[in-house]
């Protein structure tokens, strides 16, 4: 034989004898705790609470364990629960960060995240979020015919189009808006309520700390704007009995949109900015009360002004809100920096941001409405 | 030059070779006695003294090759109504030996001949009687396939040579045989078309052969160990196949055939790693179904080394790697599986291999009785005992089954035997090692070469056309070019423009 | 056949060769290296692409000269025995040192993300022997198995994909938003990552069609600049500036996002296949340095192939401490490579006084 041959073969079989013993005490995977979920809870500025929840493997039922200790970074949070296991602890099976809404409004989650984020074994698609009240209720809490709370939280967080309200922030897209310098982080904010979790309002933050929260109705045009495709249901409603219009008739509208897409451009003048956005929506109607006949072109198109110009107020009305605050959570800077030569900071950006006048422009489509007239 | 005299002269030189010293010199008259002394202690030999026609006639044949009954009919028969005629006219085809010759006339005889001295008249002649019990042609067990020529080789050479000539009516199709082994004294054949296939080729082939110095050979798979360019690889660099149409369309190719007597293989070389995978039905089946097939050969190679191996490396190593839904079963069929990864699927292979020896092993029916115990009882208890989880077991199965579809059966024990070294590296150092495994299995397949061609032509192809037979069995309009991996003399396979 | 003429590389291995043996370690940091220019830094690949193309003249210009020679040929040619061998010697001391940093960088990557809590004797001991083995087979195998490493780890750029899903390309805007000083800095940082076609100059003599030479290596250049640029974009698209600048490793985090439904976390399969990519650029190195020991020794042994294992493997795994070794890969290997790239200017200088302009020396 070549004498590599050889040698790649004794070396081999000299490995696997190594191999071997060094094989025992590797833990395999039933020897691993695997973290699913982790909670932060504040204490006080440096010291905060880490409850970790790890699932434990068994036929039939499974079960959930959940450790908790004081600790002041995740590294060491993780150093001091090591023993309190009976089995090796890991993140390497890590798949939701949980805060509470103090520890995010008083010291911040950064510091947090970026260690995680350091972590090589901690994946990239962790999702996070913030909790109202205190973590420790959410992860000790019982929920009635719920999966055990590791897989509950993970497919709760996980982006579907119903929930697509928040931005689904995985660690990545955290750090990403973290340091972006073009607009405010948005998570999702968890409320425990009646043996189950909801996902009930979007959390808005400035860097890494939690100034504020905003409804889902919002939370689906800042997604629009930001650029999400798919879009979740909306219903709009006209009229009503306190509606002083010259259309008094009262109509509910469900619509599904199918396809969105926005343009958000600006002018390049840092003087007077101006930012276009223009908003093109397809959709279609899955529910309506109302007196149209939808099969007539005449009254869709009738529907479709009305929508247009629904969509078209409450989005100027939030942004315009948005920029009093002085808050950007549907990333408008972005538009502005595109334009920006030089070194590019948050604080210009926001100068820019606050003066900026708006200009928006929405296109709708309704591409069905039901099998009925 | 018939290849039948061409073995009566090699067989000649080799008695001559063996009896020198104690054969009569030339000229001088051969007796009876003489043959009797040369094959002392050779007790299949019979030796009658008959009186045919009032005429002594020694008669002297091997009963181990000759059948009595088509003796009587085509020799004493026609004797005996000869009324004392010259025997050359009532035998058409016996041949009178020439004066001196012992050694040649030993030879025959040992080829299953029958010698008759005529004493009065001082005449010797040699008739070929050989006739023996040979296996009929039967369908190949190996490489079976639905459509298409179901004749595979036998142990006869010359059998297997018909065979081939029925299907090759062609002045081209050239067969030099060869005596090798110094005690079996085997026919070889070196089979080629002489306007087709690549003369250094050709060349190379033949003095390989002639090179070869072993006392015997029992199988064509030994003798092509001997002649293979790199002896000490896992994997064979010469095809080996058992039915004539894979022979008949590698000659086509320009491809060098080497067969041997008793043994119903063909090899074929030079060979590519990537033709390992590829069956005669792929021509036979549409080209769609038959790319889809090719495909599934290949993949199933990467998945059968890779499967198991990545169980142990993500259980062992990489747990992130794992889904939640995945996670979940994984973890619990391991809960109870006292030993590491590595020892798990290592017991749980060896199981499988142990499985398949004895199944070869084993009659018939008493082999699927094994498989069915092996696979239903022993996965199952041994799940259930929680020597193993049940997804390894699935694994396994999955990766057994793949590693039986290369239709080369050289190619799939070496794949199998492949396998351990990836598992063990995966024990080892996890995802890394497979890969570093993988590297080290593909520069050495890169390194080999067959007959000098590169092995794993068309991997990295010679021609582009060579991927129309590759890994895709294109239509067979586009396949005008014969391999390039053959270095053919004429590289189009068919007239172009015909359509 | 083959082995009768084995020393000779048509254009696809010239190609693969080119292409391998440039990518390596470094495109794992490129984004990183290049992130003084900030959202630009795709344009650094095109800026060294345009570098890489000019001193490719010179280099075949030298090369067409000595058509059978390699570069230590030419150095004991043109210099003389003595001074030639002199710097040989360093020029072999060069390819050790760039197995080495491709050898090393890698393996500390495994230690970061892969194998974590683990040596690493045993990965660098299997990398530094399969590197052997390879080598050993001389360079038509090198080339075939960078050709090989080209289909195992291509596919890979399909996951690009996954990141450019994330982001929108608009965070290239503004264009040529950078000065000067950091495009310079970034071109510096990065140019590790566009060294090995200088390996050129050692395998010119076994390449079969030598006057389309040229153009085969700039084709090999250019898709490289392709390729990286390509992952620079989706660097951009998919992170802050930040990130690129503070993430060692951008595109373990490229891997790390990508989620299929039977699998999750790829990086490990992926940093796994990127040991063809290392491989196919130290064998590439290891190799011309065997070249060279062979070339001082005048035949030919296994210890010269023997030797530069051992004290690239020893280098990583031997006394030196990790800021010499940092010194010794990062700064000392590039610099040396600024040498070896703009050598044959000089060389081609010196052979016009002493031969003559343009005549060939066979």
């Amino acid at each position: 034989m070549r004498w590599s041959s050889w040698l790649f073969l004794i070396a081999l079989l000299s490995c696997t004898l190594a191999g071997c013993a060094a094989e025992y005490e590797r833990p395999a995977l039933e020897d691993m705790a695997m973290i699913g979920v982790m909670g932060f809870d504040y204490v006080d500025d440096t010291q905060m609470k880490v409850l970790v929840s790890i699932p434990v493997p068994a036929k039939g039922k499974e079960t959930t364990q959940i450790y908790a200790t004081q600790a002041s970074m995740t590294s060491e949070a993780m150093l001091a629960l090591a023993p309190k296991v009976e089995r090796t602890i890991t993140l390497s099976q890590l798949r939701v960060i949980l805060f509470s809404e103090e520890l995010a409004r008083k010291s911040g989650i950064g510091k947090v995240v970026l260690d995680l984020y350091r972590n090589p074994i901690v994946g990239e698609n962790v999702f996070i979020a913030i909790v109202k009240g205190k973590v420790e209720d959410v992860i000790r809490g019982k929920y009635k015919n719920k999966p055990e709370i590791n897989t509950y939280l993970n497919d709760l967080l996980r982006p579907r189009v119903e929930t697509a309200f928040s931005s689904f922030s995985t660690i990545h897209d955290f750090v990403f808006m973290m340091t972006s310098n073009i607009g405010d982080p948005n998570l999702p904010y968890l409320v425990k309520q009646d043996g189950s979790i909801e996902i009930a309002q979007v959390a808005l933050l400035r860097k890494d700390k939690m100034i504020g929260l905003y409804s889902q109705r919002e939370g689906k045009l800042v997604q629009c704007l930001l650029g999400r495709k798919r879009l979740p249901r909306v219903k709009f409603g006209f009229g009503g009995p306190d509606a002083a219009e010259e259309n008094a008739d009262m109509e509910e509208i469900i619509f599904d949109f199918v396809w969105s897409k926005s343009k958000v451009r600006s002018n390049g003048n840092t003087k007077k900015p101006v930012i276009h956005i223009d908003l093109e929506l397809r959709g279609v109607v899955v529910g309506y009360d109302g007196k149209k006949n939808l099969d007539k072109r005449p009254q869709i198109t009738k529907l479709v002004k009305q929508m247009e110009k629904r969509i078209q107020s409450e989005t100027k009305t939030m942004l315009k809100n948005y920029q009093k605050w002085g808050v950007d959570p549907a990333g408008l800077e972005e538009s502005l920096r595109q334009k920006y030569h030089g070194k590019w900071t948050r604080e210009k950006g926001l100068a820019l941001y606050k003066k900026a006048d708006l200009n928006i422009k929405v296109k709708l489509d309704i591409l069905g409405y039901g099998t009925i007239k | 030059m018939e290849p039948t005299d061409w073995w009566r002269a090699q067989v000649f030189k080799v008695a001559q070779a063996k009896s020198r010293g104690a054969s009569p010199s030339r000229g001088e008259r051969i007796t009876p006695e003489m043959i009797k002394q040369q094959m002392h202690n050779v007790d299949d030999l019979s030796s009658l003294a008959l009186t045919i026609n009032d005429e002594e006639v020694h008669v002297f044949f091997l009963d181990t090759m000759v059948e009595l009954t088509q003796l009587y009919e085509n020799v004493f028969l026609p004797l005996q109504r000869s009324d004392g005629r010259n025997p050359l006219t009532v035998l058409p085809y016996a041949q009178p030996c020439r004066e001196g010759n012992l050694d040649l006339l030993l030879a025959n005889l040992l080829r299953g001949h029958t010698i008759l001295f005529f004493l009065e008249r001082e005449l010797i002649l040699h008739v070929n009687t050989f006739q023996v019990e040979h296996r009929a042609i039967t369908k190949s067990e190996s490489e079976a396939t639905v459509l298409g020529p179901q004749d595979s080789f036998v142990e006869m050479l010359e059998i297997n040579l018909s065979l081939l000539r029925r299907r090759l009516t062609t002045p081209n199709l050239k067969i030099v045989a060869y005596t090798i082994g110094t005690e079996t004294q085997n026919r070889v054949a070196v089979l080629y078309l002489e306007n087709i296939a690549n003369e250094i080729n050709v060349e190379r082939v033949k003095t390989r052969i002639q090179n070869v110095e072993y006392q015997g050979f029992v199988g064509l798979p030994v003798l092509k160990q001997m002649l293979e360019d790199k002896p000490y690889s896992p994997f064979p660099q010469f095809g080996l196949t058992s039915r004539p149409d894979n022979v008949a369309a590698a000659l086509l190719d320009g491809r060098i055939i080497i067969m041997l007597n008793g043994s119903p293989e063909a090899a074929i070389c030079p060979a590519s790693f990537l033709e390992m995978f590829s069956s005669p039905e792929d021509f036979y089946n549409r080209w769609s179904t038959a790319s889809l097939l090719r495909m599934i050969r290949f993949f199933g190679l990467f998945v059968t080394i890779l499967l198991t191996s990545s169980y142990v490396s993500v259980l062992t190593f990489h747990p992130e790697m794992l889904p939640p839904a995945l996670l979940t079963i994984l973890s619990e069929s391991r809960s109870q599986v006292p030993f590491p990864p590595v020892i798990e699927v290592i017991f749980i292979e060896l199981v499988i291999e142990i499985l398949r020896e004895a199944g070869i092993r084993m009659p018939t029916k008493i082999g699927q009785t094994i498989g069915i115990v092996g696979g239903i009882v022993i996965g199952t208890a041994s799940v259930q005992a929680g020597l193993a989880s049940n997804i390894l077991i699935v694994l396994v199965s999955v990766s057994a089954l793949l590693s039986f579809v290369p239709p080369n059966f050289l190619m799939s024990n070496a794949i199998r035997l492949v396998r351990f070294g990836f598992i063990l590296m995966a024990g080892m150092m996890g995802m890394y090692g497979q890969m570093l495994m993988l590297a080290f299995l593909f520069a050495h397949l890169l390194n080999l070469t067959s007959l000098g061609t590169p092995y794993m032509a068309p991997g990295v192809p010679r021609q582009w056309t060579d991927l129309f037979n590759g890994l895709v069995r294109a239509p067979m309009k586009f396949i005008v070019y014969r391999n390039r991996m053959s270095r053919a003399k004429r590289k189009q396979a068919r007239p172009v423009g015909e359509e | 056949m083959d082995r009768g003429k084995i020393h000779s590389l048509n254009p696809i291995h010239v190609i693969g060769l080119i292409i391998n043996s440039m990518v390596g370690v470094n495109l794992l940091s490129l984004s990183h290296f290049a992130s003084k220019m900030g959202y630009n830094l795709w344009m650094a690949p095109i800026l060294l692409g345009i570098i890489v193309t000019l001193t490719v003249f010179p280099m075949i210009a030298l090369c067409s000269r000595y058509p059978g020679d390699t570069l230590f040929g030419i150095h004991e040619k043109l210099l003389g025995k003595w001074l030639g061998s002199c710097l040989n010697v360093l020029v072999i001391v060069y390819a050790i040192l760039n197995t080495s940093t491709a050898n090393e960088g890698y393996v500390r990557l495994l230690q970061t993300s892969m194998l974590n809590n683990q040596t690493i004797t045993m990965p660098l001991l299997g990398l530094t022997l399969v590197m052997m083995y390879i080598t050993n087979g001389g360079i038509k195998l090198v080339a075939r198995f960078c050709l090989l490493a080209l289909f195992f780890t291509g596919w890979m750029l399909v996951l690009l994909h996954y990141g450019f899903q994330k982001g929108g390309l608009s965070h290239i805007f503004p264009l040529f938003n950078t000065d000067l000083a950091s495009v310079l800095d970034a071109l510096n940082q990065s140019s590790g990552s566009m060294l090995g076609y200088e390996i050129l100059l050692i395998y010119y003599p076994f390449i079969i069609e030598k006057n389309r030479a040229r153009r085969h290596v700039l084709i090999g250049v250019w898709t490289v600049v392709f390729f990286y640029v390509l992952v620079l974009l989706t660097s951009v698209a998919y992170f802050s500036e930040w990130q690129v600048a503070n993430l060692v490793y951008p595109i373990l985090n490229l891997f790390k996002a990508v989620e299929l439904s039977f699998l999750e976390r790829v990086e490990n399969l992926g940093i796994g296949l990127w040991v063809f990519l290392i491989l196919s650029t130290s064998t590439a190195y290891l190799w011309m340095a065997r070249t060279g020991m062979e070339q001082l020794a005048g035949k030919r042994r296994l210890w010269h192939l023997l030797l530069p294992s051992a004290i690239s493997y020893f280098m990583i795994r031997g006394p030196l401490s990790v800021e010499a070794q940092r010194y010794l890969y990062d700064q000392l290997t590039v610099y040396f490579a600024y040498g070896l790239i703009l050598w044959p200017i000089f060389l081609l200088m010196l052979h016009a006084l002493r031969r003559g302009r343009g005549e060939k020396v066979s």
